[in-house]
């Protein structure tokens, strides 16, 4: 698999049409659950892989095969969302307080009955900038230091958002294991 | 999930996000909304090979054709060179083997014609050779004396027509006011002879053009 990227990468190096397809169609997977998860429909994550794989075929040959290039390319990907994202977005200036720690023990059937698909529904769900937030946070494995840089916000607003998001998805965890659980009854 | 922690549930959440399934299908579909720019190789990235690859059998063709010549006129060179050593051969030695020998049956033909001619060159130039040098010498001295013949002869009959003309013309000589004719010229060439000597003949400019004109 690796062999096969390494010709995909030389072939777009040389500006082969093929291997630039292919490359295309091999990061799509991957790059697209990026993509997905911080727009809400198929087509505006699509726009956003597009440019951001447009990016990525032109400036190729920057890529210096250090490091993994996948993840060279998610971060291209993570980049892109965020930019086209941060135009329409506005974040409220928000400090977290004691009161907002909360206790997120949920119940262990609640973990194993939820799917993927509606637990990615549920962070489409999120307000914009909390969703940002969040993934960045706990998707990306940025620090509450880097999102304040990347974003233009504090710390302290950082922290919020990301509080804010966990409280709202275990809540909708809950809610749907209850709703499971009345239905099963 | 029992750690009970924001990290465990973080967990969780990664772990399932990370299960979301993309139809790859839909790949091609987008990529073709992509407007990919056309790239542009520099000019310097390709080979002369890759440029020229369609003019690469006429190379070869020449180069055929040139080693083809060049092993013709060589071949076509030691042939002559063969025949010339082996002439040097046997006019060398008294031995003419060397020519025997040689397997070739149209070489040894081309021989023979060789040394035909070039026999007959040899007794041209000694015939030549041999030929007396005083032999061309009378000759030219024949030619000479049939010249000095002619030149007489044509003066002779110069002054045959001379006199001829004189007495048709029918001048009266000068000092006896006879008429000259062809018998008096001799007389008359005696006399000039002998009066050149001893008293120079005197005669006026109009007499000396008429006669000037007459000779």
């Amino acid at each position: 698999m690796e062999q096969l990227l390494e010709n995909f990468i030389d072939g777009c190096k040389l500006g082969n049409a093929a291997h630039q397809q292919q490359m295309y169609r091999y990061c799509f997977q991957p790059m697209m659950k990026v993509c997905l998860r911080y727009h809400k429909n198929m087509d505006d994550a699509a726009a956003s892989y597009n440019t951001a794989m447009h990016n990525v075929l032109t400036k190729i040959n920057q890529y210096q095969n250090k490091g993994a290039f996948m993840g060279w390319v998610q971060k291209i990907m993570v980049n892109t969302c965020l930019n086209s994202l941060k135009a329409n977005t506005t974040f409220e200036t928000k400090e977290i307080t004691d009161k907002d720690y909360n206790n997120f023990l949920i119940s262990p059937d609640a973990y194993s009955n939820i799917e993927s698909k509606a637990l990615l529904k549920m962070v489409h769900g999120l307000p914009t900038s909390t969703a940002m937030v969040f993934n960045m946070y706990v998707m990306e494995g940025f620090t509450h230091e880097q999102i304040a840089d990347t974003l233009g916000i504090s710390i302290g607003t950082s922290k919020w958002h990301l509080n804010n998001a966990r409280t709202i998805l275990k809540n909708n965890i809950q809610n749907t294991q209850q709703y499971e659980n009345r239905k099963n009854a | 999930m029992h750690k009970g922690n924001k990290e465990a549930f973080d967990d969780f959440l990664k772990q399932r996000l990370n299960e979301v399934e993309v139809d790859n299908d839909a790949a091609d579909k987008y990529f073709a909304e992509m407007n990919l720019p056309v790239p542009v190789v520099p000019v310097t990235e390709i080979s002369f090979f890759a440029q020229h690859k369609n003019k690469l059998w006429l190379l070869a063709l020449l180069f055929c054709t040139s080693i083809a010549t060049i092993t013709f006129l060589y071949k076509t060179n030691s042939n002559t060179t063969d025949i010339s050593i082996k002439k040097k051969s046997t006019t060398g030695n008294s031995n003419n083997e060397a020519i025997q020998t040689n397997s070739n049956p149209t070489k040894n033909k081309e021989v023979n014609t060789v040394q035909q001619k070039t026999k007959k060159l040899t007794d041209a130039v000694l015939l030549k050779k041999n030929t007396p040098k005083t032999e061309n010498v009378s000759n030219e001295n024949l030619a000479s004396k049939n010249s000095d013949n002619f030149l007489a002869q044509t003066k002779k009959n110069n002054y045959k027509n001379a006199g001829k003309l004189l007495d048709s013309m029918d001048i009266p000589d000068l000092k006896t006011g006879n008429p000259i004719n062809e018998k008096n010229i001799s007389s008359l060439q005696k006399a000039s002879t002998t009066n050149t000597t001893k008293e120079p003949i005197k005669t006026d400019k109009k007499q000396a053009d008429s006669l000037y004109i007459i000779w």
